[in-house]
């Protein structure tokens, strides 16, 4: 007979009170409501129903903002091999050259992709998080029915269950960096959102760095938009944390934004 | 017009391109907007000339299967730099794409059943067009 045990009940996980940091066209608003399933990491899992929510995306440094939106920007090693077996008739004997002309193309895709944000400071005095590195939380949200078909499912047990275990939903299911990955996390977004007290945020780390602290706040949390400005190489903070981004990833950096 | 309004916009008309353009224009305006080597590389092909020629009207060699792969290739490319601008589409398919599971999107292309390839990259494409 087993004993009964005593879980660790989910903790809140306070937000700064400083506010926290979000980068955008109009960092203050919602996302666009859509159909579909939403492509990051807590969205809505229901596609097509009536009571759709939406999340805003925050994090508590600029820095950590722009470790999430520029993740995708990191030069696959794989890929540029791959590109680099092409035969091509204009191949140039000149390596410095094309290295040139390919850090020329990184920096310019940056600042096409950065150009018009913004960096919004947001106030969330009040607020109530939990968080989905927290133990606790994932022991509670390992039962819920919509994360444990996930876990359940083929696909759950070759990732996280080795093929033969009980797959659990811990720090490795929901940092899964795949659609079952996203899948686990937006099934526990949804379930966290109907638990009893409705919780305004669930809190992350980033999955680009564990010292950077980040938010998925749902849309029924009344936040207000502090202050905005341009993401712009002037500012030096808005620069410092792009150099260290860059710097962290090996990115070539925009004219203007090198120090 | 809105920010939504034009990725809205952008992934409507790439899907609509995508069907209703001869392969041979989509191969030039993947030649000319990402380069020949990355088109290359992202439909599968070892060399630049055999694009080229696909381009040019020749016979487009693997069937169906590479039609989808130009098709999806177009697709991608197209709403990413109409957003954008096609320096984001050429890195975006070079990098390791967190909604890939770090893979990056040539590769994606290249190597996995067009169908598939197709629908995972779009959904990259839409988080990246979102974020």
């Amino acid at each position: 007979m087993r004993l009964p045990t005593k879980r660790p009940a989910a903790r809140t996980a306070p937000l700064p009170a400083e506010g926290v940091v979000r980068v955008g066209y109009e960092p203050g608003e919602l996302p666009t409501p859509r159909d579909g399933v939403g492509p990051n990491r807590f969205d809505d899992p229901r596609p097509r129903t009536m009571d759709r929510y939406l999340i805003r995306y925050a994090g508590r440094s600029l820095r950590g903002c722009l470790l999430e939106l520029l993740a995708w920007l990191r030069p696959s090693p794989d890929a540029l091999l791959r590109e680099a077996q092409v035969l091509d008739d204009a191949d140039s004997d000149d390596e410095v050259q094309a290295v040139l002309v390919a850090q020329e193309a990184e920096a310019q895709a940056i600042a096409d992709f950065l150009a018009g944000r913004e960096v919004g400071l947001l106030a969330v005095e009040g607020l109530v998080a939990v968080s989905i590195n927290d133990p606790g939380l994932q022991a509670e949200l390992d039962r819920e029915p919509a994360v444990r078909a996930l876990l359940d499912s083929p696909e759950g047990q070759a990732a996280l269950g080795g093929g033969s275990k009980k797959a659990h939903l811990d720090e490795a299911a929901v940092r899964l960096s795949t659609d079952l990955g996203r899948d686990l996390t937006r099934a526990c977004s949804l379930a966290i959102r109907d638990r009893d007290n409705r919780p305004d945020a669930i809190h992350y780390r980033s999955r680009h760095d564990d010292t950077e602290d980040c938010w998925a706040i749902y849309d029924h949390a009344p936040v207000r938009l502090i202050e905005s400005s341009l993401l712009d190489p002037i500012d030096p903070a808005h620069r410092k944390a792009l150099v260290d981004v860059a710097a962290l990833w090996d990115l070539a950096l925009p004219e203007g934004w090198t120090s | 017009m809105s920010r939504a309004e034009l990725v809205q916009g952008a992934l409507e008309a790439a899907y609509k391109r995508s069907v209703s353009h001869a392969a041979a224009v989509k191969l030039t305006y993947l030649q000319e907007t990402l380069g020949r080597r990355l088109t290359a590389a992202a439909l599968g092909v070892k060399d630049t000339r055999t694009v080229q020629s696909w381009a040019q009207g020749g016979v487009i060699r693997g069937g169906d299967d590479q039609e989808h792969r130009i098709q999806a290739l177009f697709r991608v490319t197209y709403a990413v730099t109409e957003v954008f601008g096609p320096a984001v589409a050429a890195a975006f398919l070079r990098g390791s794409n967190p909604a890939l599971g770090g893979k990056a999107p040539l590769l994606v292309l290249a190597d996995e059943p067009p169908a598939d390839a197709e629908e995972r990259v779009m959904r990259a494409v839409d988080a990246l067009l979102e974020a």
